[in-house]
């Protein structure tokens, strides 16, 4: 019990010092909203790139805090990047999605193999 | 089922609350194997007259779902790849075997929503915005809907009576010009998302059945 309690009094900080905001599950999604909402309304250069830095702030605050990365946010990164013909670094990105959410394999790994091409 | 329990449930129907029913009791197919692991989220229906509505609903779709213990499929590729194959709206979808989607993209279930109303109402000491919202689940395997909901929330946006009445006229036309819209898109959706069965990714997957606040006319109405 004791040491349940000293977990919770952690967690309480953490959120108190605003270090990281999680979703039950343990997700962490930063302000994917705003970026994908600026990015739906206007799909410029500059707001497609606010998405994409937003997305690897996302996957990089996850891996320090060991998070699970949250669904689609790799895969979605990895396709902004594809869009820029570089191919190798999308690859990558689509086959970490798909060896964390096996459901994402039948649609991935057909773009997997067209950015093979 | 406890007395004070029986009580409560009594109560609400004698003050003319709506009939509330339990995730299990609602939404049975999704405590059973036809409960799906992937939610594909199709282009939004969009009957208000706010044409930016849509773009709201679809930025801050995933996260709920997620959330809820499910692999959603990131929206971003598959609005792209609809779009490419002429689905702009969710309505265009609507005649294609869902057979097809578990075929090109693996999922176990295709998310329908449409957005039915996005009001902003204006008077001189208030505004608010209503947002009415009907999402569909359905397997992708049985055709059979698995989840149903319709939302309306109504948010205040403004008006502020302490200014005086131009003041107040001034404060709620800025507040409703430079609203933001994306926290009343995740208030609406999270509070359709409440009364999903979750999903496998969640802690509490298969557990959560007895939870209620499912309002029965709500389920049937978002099938309408």
């Amino acid at each position: 019990m004791r040491y349940n309690k000293g977990i919770y009094i952690l967690l309480f900080v953490l959120l108190l010092s605003g270090c990281v905001v999680t979703s039950p599950v343990g997700y962490y999604w930063g302000s994917y909203s705003k970026t994908y909402y600026t990015l739906l309304k206007d799909p410029s250069e500059k707001n497609v790139l606010a998405h994409e830095d937003n997305l690897r702030k996302i996957v990089r605050v996850s891996e320090e805090k060991n998070l699970k990365v949250a669904p689609g946010i790799q895969a979605e990164l990895g396709y902004l990047i594809s869009k820029r013909e570089e191919n190798q670094e999308a690859t990558a990105l689509y086959e970490k999605e798909v060896k964390l959410y096996p459901e994402s394999r039948v649609f991935l790994e057909r773009l997997i193999s067209s950015n093979n091409k | 089922m406890s007395k004070f329990f029986c009580n409560v449930i009594l109560i609400m129907f004698v003050v003319g609350c709506v009939p509330l029913e339990t995730k299990q009791a609602a939404f049975p197919d999704m405590y059973t194997d036809a409960r799906p692991t992937s939610i594909l989220i199709l282009p939004a229906i969009n009957k208000s007259t706010a044409s930016d509505a849509a773009s709201y609903i679809t930025a801050t779709l995933t996260q709920p779902f997620a959330d809820a213990g499910y692999y959603v499929f990131p929206t971003l590729l598959t609005t792209d790849i609809f779009n490419k194959e002429g689905i702009l709206d969710g309505r265009q979808a609507l005649g294609i075997p869902k057979s097809v989607f578990k075929k090109s993209f693996g999922a176990d279930s295709v998310l329908f929503v449409t957005i039915n109303k996005w009001d902003k109402n204006y008077a001189i000491l208030a505004a608010n915005v209503t947002v009415a919202m009907s999402y569909v689940l359905i397997s992708t395997t049985t055709e059979e809907v698995l989840w149903s909901y319709d939302q309306e929330i109504v948010i205040d946006t403004g008006g502020d009576s302490s200014a005086g009445l131009l003041g107040a006229l001034i404060a709620t036309a800025i507040n409703t010009a430079v609203q933001d819209y994306i926290p009343i898109a995740q208030k609406v959706n999270n509070a359709a998302v409440a009364t999903l069965p979750v999903g496998v990714y969640h802690p509490s997957a298969g557990v959560d059945g007895a939870v209620t606040g499912v309002s029965t006319e709500a389920k049937n109405r978002a099938l309408k």
